[in-house]
């Protein structure tokens, strides 16, 4: 990921950006929909009450290549909304589905998995073949 | 955990039980069965759902591990968004915060409530210990 990247998460997203050191690895046509990911995560506080950090967020990157985001919930039960909870769910589901077919590389979304060779790769037609 | 026991979680609940849960500790089985049971029965809040459906897998679970504490719960919804409703959302939100509020006060022994945390002089990950195990542990020191 380019420094400039990089340096924006850390900025903006602190909390979810420093526990995952992955996250430099993360593929640089992936930039947009992590933000989106981010924000959307954000959008759990409210405009009038004090921010908090409502979940813990890992992502994993398995041995031959995919990623994964999982998420913790850290803010006590009792201040969830059931709608909270499943914009929580959408949210998680969205990036997820969108790692499976988003271009590692210009981040168009007709991107297949790429078996070999390893690390697997999720990349577009034209980026097929690129390494 | 020991393999035996994980080899029953994984026969119980095996759409969540898995090798990784051979790291957690022992005195993790009771809130470790109690949640597989609770994510089990998230099913039950699926509209349309029929006492008699197979158990499906409605999220993957992940541990990580910490120094402090042990292991933490992640999961990540397995079935499609469009069937969860905010009260099984809600459900989920529950039963994974419930779990980690908890674990760190059972003690990694035998299961008990624990009554600190033993931290150790070497590289030893710290550990939530009752009282028994606590000055089982010290005198071993």
């Amino acid at each position: 990921m380019k420094q400039e990247f990089i340096e924006f998460f850390a900025a903006e997203y602190p909390q979810w950006w420093h526990p995952n050191p992955v996250l430099k690895d993360f593929p640089e046509g992936w930039t947009a929909i992590l933000a989106e990911f981010f924000h959307a995560l954000d959008l759990l506080n409210s405009p009038v009450s004090q921010k908090k950090i409502w979940v813990s967020v890992y992502f994993d990157r398995s041995e031959i290549g995919p990623w994964t985001a999982y998420v913790s919930p850290v803010v006590r039960f009792k201040d969830w909304s059931s709608e909270d909870a499943l914009h929580l769910i959408r949210v998680i589901e969205v990036i997820n589905n969108a790692m499976s077919r988003t271009c590692e590389i210009c981040g168009s979304f007709d991107g297949i998995p790429r078996l070999q060779p390893k690390p697997e790769r999720i990349l577009c037609e034209v980026h097929r073949h690129v390494d | 955990m020991k393999r035996i026991v994980v080899d029953k979680l994984i026969a119980a609940f095996p759409q969540y039980a898995d090798f990784k849960l051979l790291a957690l500790p022992d005195g993790w089985l009771g809130i470790v069965n109690e949640l597989f049971c609770d994510l089990r029965d998230l099913q039950k809040l699926m509209p349309g759902h029929h006492p008699f459906d197979p158990d499906i897998q409605v999220v993957a679970v992940e541990w990580r591990q910490y120094q402090w504490p042990s292991h933490m719960l992640y999961v990540r919804p397995v079935w499609p968004q469009g069937d969860w409703t905010p009260e099984m959302s809600h459900r989920l939100v529950q039963v994974v915060g419930r779990f980690n509020q908890l674990a760190p006060q059972i003690c990694e022994v035998c299961g008990q409530q624990s009554v600190g945390v033993l931290k150790y002089q070497d590289a030893r990950r710290q550990q939530a210990l009752c009282q028994t195990h606590t000055d089982a542990r010290r005198s071993a020191e």
